[in-house]
Order: structure tokens, then sequence, then C-alpha cells
């Protein structure tokens, strides 16, 4: 990244571009991709996407009555899992940056019959419109490695926390095994291909790529999260870390 | 029978591949028992009464650790020690099984069974889970689809035939799959050969139809419509 004398640039992907530019930039890739996504997914995580998120879910140790916030939460796949757990007295918010995103979401939400404790929010993760120590648990699912400025978020995630609540962070990460990295990159360079033939989008694919390769690894995130304040940081590799789920406490005042 | 305070923290007993492994069982557990208590309202209203409340199931042999929190009108399982349990009931499995079926709780402690927390909570849930009539032919019938049934009716007489036996063997199989599992909790194995024995059925089902089909194009010139 460039010194501050300059103009700002950021990665997208592997090509830098201005900050301001990139927030629009993912707004189309998201735009364009929305409504196939979930097909690719299974094509990206082996078809294991489902249960990798009901095992996220899991971790978020709601109950009812409780608050969440689902973080760059798109087409609503959290949300619609986290509403029963906390209840009618409960509360969901779906907060994502892209508009037509959150109205996907929420149609999907509304045909299910399932809107009752659930909300929708147009935010940044960078800085949430929220009030402080407001969420139980917050969880950003495969949504951080698009934010421009992640420890902007992670400290606008942890001020959002409640004391006694937690942030999950589900992302596609580093493997731990060489050989499975490798593989895993070889398979990953057909996305766009793939991705192509599914959504008619290769490029948005060739944009995931690129931004799972440059987001920070299981140890640097962690570190990250201590730095914004989470406490008891730790994360979960899943298949061989292709994914990890990382797991950050707000630890109430003594 | 001892009620000690709930231990604070304890090591993790799981790595985050048993807990997928796990997780995946539970969810086909819960959504099994979700839909049995949608069909059930009167215990669903019950269940209702112990909204917010968490009960967790320790198996030590095998290391199984099982939450089942109680969400309004429905259960949520998972094996998330962060999850603070009301009542947790340690003991092995066979012990615990037996805690599942019986009605009696007076000789647990011989059986090794030791519970901390709020006792009151987990006979309240005991009794609920009792008129839970678990069906788990339905669950099967959600699962392969209502293709034999459409099968059936569609079909020419012959294949029609055919088709019954298939499904007098498909309810053999249920019946089987009924009768071996007694358990609530199936293992591993049992669920994988569960599950490859659904995946053969629907094979076979799909290569039926597309027979049906055939013996239905070849008829049509034959017999008028
Ligand atoms: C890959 S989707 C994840 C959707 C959902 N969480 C899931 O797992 O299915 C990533 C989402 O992040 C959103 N996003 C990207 N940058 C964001 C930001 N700075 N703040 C909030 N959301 C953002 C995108 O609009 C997109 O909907």
């Amino acid at each position: 990244m460039n010194n501050d004398s300059q103009e700002k640039t950021t990665h997208f992907g592997y090509r830098q571009v201005a900050v301001e530019e990139k927030a629009d930039l993912v707004g189309e890739v998201f735009h364009s991709v929305a409504k196939k996504y979930d097909l690719m997914n299974d094509v990206m995580s082996l078809g294991t996407h489902r249960i990798i998120k009901r095992f996220t879910v899991e971790l978020s140790a709601l109950r009812p009555g409780m608050k969440v916030l689902d973080l760059a939460g798109g087409t609503g796949d959290f949300s619609l899992l986290f509403s029963p757990l906390v209840g009618s007295q409960g509360q969901v918010v779906l907060a994502d940056i892209n508009e037509s995103m959150v109205r996907v979401g929420r149609d999907r939400i509304i045909d299910k019959g399932k809107s009752g404790n659930i909300s929708y929010t147009l935010a940044n993760a960078e800085q949430l419109p929220f009030t402080a120590n407001t969420f139980d648990c917050i969880c950003i699912a495969y949504g951080l490695r698009n934010v421009t400025d992640k420890q902007a978020a992670l400290n606008s995630m942890f001020e959002m926390t409640a004391p006694g609540g937690r942030v999950l962070i589900l992302e596609f990460s580093k493997p731990v095994n060489p050989l499975l990295g490798k593989a895993y990159d070889v398979y990953s360079t057909l996305w766009p291909k793939a991705g192509q033939l599914i959504t008619g989008d290769g490029e948005s694919y060739q944009y995931l790529v690129e931004s799972i390769r440059m987001h920070p690894d299981q140890e640097t995130l962690k570190q990250m999260m201590q730095e914004a304040g989470f406490e008891n940081c730790e994360y979960h590799n899943v298949m061989g870390g292709i994914c990890a789920i990382h797991v950050g406490h707000k630890v109430a005042s003594r | 029978m001892s009620v000690t305070k709930l231990p604070a923290a304890s090591p993790r007993p799981f790595t985050t591949v048993n807990s997928i492994f796990y997780s995946t069982i539970y969810s086909v557990i819960e959504t099994g028992l979700n839909q049995t208590l949608s069909l059930d309202p009167g215990t669903r209203k019950q269940m209702e009464s112990l909204s917010g409340k968490c009960i967790r199931i320790h198996c030590q042999s095998p290391r199984l650790l099982l939450n089942i929190l109680v969400c309004e009108q429905h259960l949520s399982l998972s094996a998330n020690e962060a999850l603070q349990a009301d009542v947790s009931i340690k003991g092995n499995a066979s012990a615990l099984m037996k805690l599942l079926v019986t009605k009696n709780t007076a000789k647990l402690r011989q059986d090794g069974i030791v519970i901390s927390g709020d006792v009151g909570l987990l006979g309240k849930f005991q009794a609920i889970l009792q008129n839970l009539d678990i069906d788990w032919e339905y669950q099967l019938s959600k699962l392969i689809g209502d293709i034999p049934t459409q099968f059936a009716h569609d079909s020419i007489h012959s294949a029609g035939r055919f088709a019954k036996k298939t499904r007098h063997n498909l309810e053999e199989d249920i019946d089987n799959y009924l009768h071996e599992e007694a358990r609530l909790f199936p293992f591993e194995t049992e669920l994988k050969e569960f599950y490859q024995s659904v995946d053969a059925l629907r094979l076979r089902v799909d290569r039926l139809k597309a027979r049906t089909g055939k013996l239905q194009s070849t008829f049509a010139d034959v017999i008028p419509a």
C-alpha cells in the first residue's frame, strides 16, 4: 500500500485501484453474481459450504433473546440460520454495503416467511452505524476479505460487540499442508472458468481468487483481532485451512 | 444424585474435524426433531415454557458433547462448549441411553451419571421428550421425495407392479432401518450406510422411471390414448 502523500490505493485482487473506487468495484462484483452465488459456493467449497455455515452458527453460542449482526450478510444465509436461535425476543440485523445484495437477501427471507425478527441495514463494515456494545454476536462470513481497511472493520466490530459477546469471522484462508495448498491453488485457478460457465461472469471469480490469496493468513488475522481488542482469540481450520473460522471475545469489564 | 456448580470452562474435548462431523450429524437429528415437533402442537407448546434453557449431554465414552437448546417452539443442537448450559448430564453412553427411555431417575447415581445444575429442568425436559414420537418414516419419505408415488400413478400396468415392488422394498428398508435404529444417536457407520442405501434406492427409482417412460412411449404407438 502506498504512503499518505500519494493518492491512496488498495488492492482489488491484484489490481491497484483508488480506495474510493474499491467499494464501487466490490459492489459491481456482487451485484452481478448475487443469484448464482450459492452454486458457485458449492463449487468452491467442494460442496461443504452449508455444513461450514452450520458449524459457524454453532460457534455463535446464541440463544433466545440475543442480538446478532450478520455483517456482509449478502443474501442472508446466516440471518436465516440465526433467526430461529434468537427467537421472537431476539434480533437479527443483516448488514451489507451492497444494496442489491440486501434486496436479494430480504426477498429470500420474506419468501421463506422468516422475516419476523430480521431487519436490514446498508452499512460499511469499516464504520458500523450502530450503538456501541449492542451485539451479543457479530458474524462476518466471507466478507472481511472484501473490506478495504480490515483493521478498521475489526475495530468497529469490537466497538459494537456487547461485553461478554463474541465475533465470528469465516473466511477462505491458508491451507496448513503445503501440498493441499498447492492443489487448492491449482483448483482455484479453475473458478473463473467455472464462474464464467455458471454465472456468466468469470471476472468476478478472478477477483475472488485473487482476494483470497491476498487475505491475511490465520495467525495474522488473529493478531489483528487482538489489536482491535478481542480476547481469547482462536481459530478453527476447516478442510485443512482452506477455510478458517476465527472467534474472538469482548470480555465483560472486570 | 450430586448437584454441583457448573464448571466455568473445561479443556476442549474436540478437534475442529470432530466438531464438524458432529455438526453434520446434529443438523440431521435437529431437522428430524423439529419436523416432528412441527406436527405436534401440544408438545411444542410445552416446549415453549422451557425456551432459552440449555441441556448439555456430556458422554464420556464414546466422547461426545451435545447441547440441546430450547428456542421457543423448537430445538437447536450444537457441540459448542462455550454455550452456557443450565443443566449438564455426564455419563457413559449406555447409562445416558437409559436416561432417555426411563422414567425412573432414582438409580442414576448407580449408573455413574453425574448431574450438575438445574435438575428440575431435566425432569421437565425428559417428560416432554418422551411424549415426542419421532416419525423417522416420514423423515425418510421427505428425504427420498415423492418420485416413487408419482411413479406408481403414472406408469402403465406392468411397470406399475414393478414400482409397487420397489415401494415394498422401500417399506422393508424403512422397517429394517427403524428396527435397527432404536437409538436416538446413530453411529457413524450406520448413518453412512443408511445414506448410501438411500442413494442407491434413489438411483434405482430413477432408472425405473426412465424405463417406464420408454415403455410408455412404446405402448403409446400400440394403445390409443
Ligand atoms: C461473499 S459475500 C458473503 C455473503 C454471506 N455472508 C454468505 O456467507 O453467504 C460478501 C459480501 O460482503 C459485502 N461487502 C463487501 N465489502 C463490504 C463492506 N466494506 N462492508 C459491508 N459489507 C461488505 C458484499 O456486498 C457481499 O454481499
